[in-house]
């Protein structure tokens, strides 16, 4: 018994052996983009922090955090769920907008990572962006459900919607509005203060065609200008680094086949007001 | 006292946003909806006095980011380029050639005397060498083809089809072999 303990630790050592020395450390470099608010007339420049690989968990945002607890608790970034469901965490690294919190750190330490806040944004310090325009044109497109004729408050009743119907919103719901796919469209890098871009122009598609919802003129209407949708130009960006996996491109490309009327909009397969029509049949 | 004092900064801070329309400090309307005072003689209780709401001095997102002095993140010189970006801003150039193109056939036959086939033929009497005729006509034709294949992906596109990232990039090489093709059939005759 002493012996196996006294065994038992050896394997253990000769990994670290191994690992330590003859493969030497795994540090990798990261060039992060630093702006401080506090100095505002000095310009933005890019940092560089070592980190070692063997002693970080494998995301992106691990490092991060490892090099604000260790090295430099000054580097300002957004964070949260740390597992791809807040969207805190959108930034631009090695040229394409995603989360850092579900990017593995590229292993390859010949040449260090670029670390960008989301690109053509006000930077309010280091990787922090002011999204205030984007959620302002969030707010514009009035995300919410709207029914010809609103439920009384204390007497809703559930709506109704069929299961096909509702598989149209697959692929839009889930979007968590981290703002890559509009950051990443040259048309929403001229054209921001105007053109919706993709991750709201989704989100609009996400409501136009919600059987449940009544508003889809009202809605449709209100994009039917030169800039509001028709400033995409299918670059396809926004598809191409989706976090999510989603294809803003592909719904705005909808949108603008239900403005021009090559499509219109199906009638819901279910009433949604059928168990409110039977309450009251009752 | 001490809500005298907060009343007092909230003047200071209204004052600012009246005056000078690129302040930064933007006020918080929770604050100013409601201000309470304390009556100095003790134990005569709080009394709450609402005062209309003061709606936010309203800044262009622009204006405000510029007064702070916040500097734009880096974009075009930072981003990855993609072969659908590439595509694209391709068409964009290829349409603006084609238009010159057209715009010149059409102002030549308008206002050059002599009409555009004398000066076609002028170049002909040049008598450049094949190589040359043959580049000058890829650089020519390149143009007017890959616009005219790009396009039709466009086209699709607009009818919401073949969306899928997978197919963009498949149609956007295929639309680069045809232009290719087209262009040396182009340069061959």
């Amino acid at each position: 018994m002493p012996l196996l303990r006294l065994t038992t630790g050896t394997f253990g050592q000769l990994r670290t052996f191994a690992t330590s020395q003859a493969l030497g450390k795994r540090v990798k470099t990261f060039a992060v983009y630093r702006w401080n608010p506090d100095e505002p007339d000095k310009k933005p420049y890019t940092q560089n922090y070592e980190v070692d690989l063997d002693d970080c968990a494998p995301m992106v945002l691990d490092a991060l955090l490892k090099i604000k607890n260790e090295i430099d608790p000054t580097l300002t970034f957004r964070r949260s769920c740390r597992e791809g469901v807040c969207g805190s965490c959108a930034m631009n690294i090695d040229g394409v907008n995603t989360l850092a919190c579900i990017s593995h750190i590229d292993t390859n330490l010949s040449k260090p990572s670029k670390i960008y806040p989301l690109p053509h944004m006000y930077v309010v310090k280091d990787l922090v962006p002011d999204l205030t325009n984007f959620y302002r044109q969030y707010q514009s497109i009035e995300p919410w459900l709207q029914r010809d004729k609103e439920a009384v408050k204390g007497k809703e009743t559930q709506l109704l919607q069929d299961v096909e119907d509702r598989a149209k919103l697959d692929g839009l719901y889930e979007c968590v509005l981290c703002a890559c796919c509009s950051t990443s469209c040259p048309s929403y890098w001229w054209n921001g203060d105007k053109y919706l871009g993709p991750a709201v122009l989704m989100q609009a598609y996400r409501w136009i065609i919600d059987s449940r919802d009544d508003a889809t003129d009202k809605r449709l209407s209100k994009l039917k200008d030169t800039y509001s949708v028709y400033r995409c130009h299918t670059i396809m960006n926004c598809t191409r680094t989706c976090p999510k996996g989603l294809n803003p491109g592909r719904a705005i490309a909808q949108i603008k086949t239900l403005l021009s009327g090559i499509v219109k909009k199906q009638p819901p397969i279910m009433d949604p007001a059928g168990l409110d029509k039977q309450a009251a049949h009752n | 006292m001490y809500f005298r004092i907060i009343r007092a900064n909230q003047h200071i801070l209204i004052g600012f946003c009246r005056h000078e329309r690129l302040n930064p400090i933007r006020v918080s309307p929770g604050l100013l909806d409601m201000v309470c005072h304390k009556s100095g003689g003790g134990g005569g209780g709080h009394q709450i006095k609402y005062m209309p709401y003061v709606p936010l001095c309203d800044q262009d997102h622009d204006h405000k980011n510029m007064s702070l002095k916040r500097p734009m993140s880096p974009h075009l010189t930072v981003y990855a380029p993609t072969l659908p970006a590439m595509t694209s801003i391709a068409q964009r150039a290829t349409g603006s050639i084609l238009t010159f193109y057209a715009l010149s056939l059409a102002c030549g036959s308008l206002f050059l005397s002599n009409g555009v086939e004398t000066y076609v033929s002028m170049i002909q009497s040049l008598n450049l060498g094949r190589m040359t005729v043959l580049v000058l006509k890829i650089i020519l034709g390149a143009p007017f083809a890959f616009h005219y294949f790009n396009g039709i992906r466009y086209v699709i596109w607009n009818t919401g089809r073949m969306l899928e990232m997978k197919q963009v990039y498949d149609t956007s090489k295929k639309a680069m072999v045809a232009a290719a093709i087209m262009t040396a059939f182009f340069a061959f005759i």
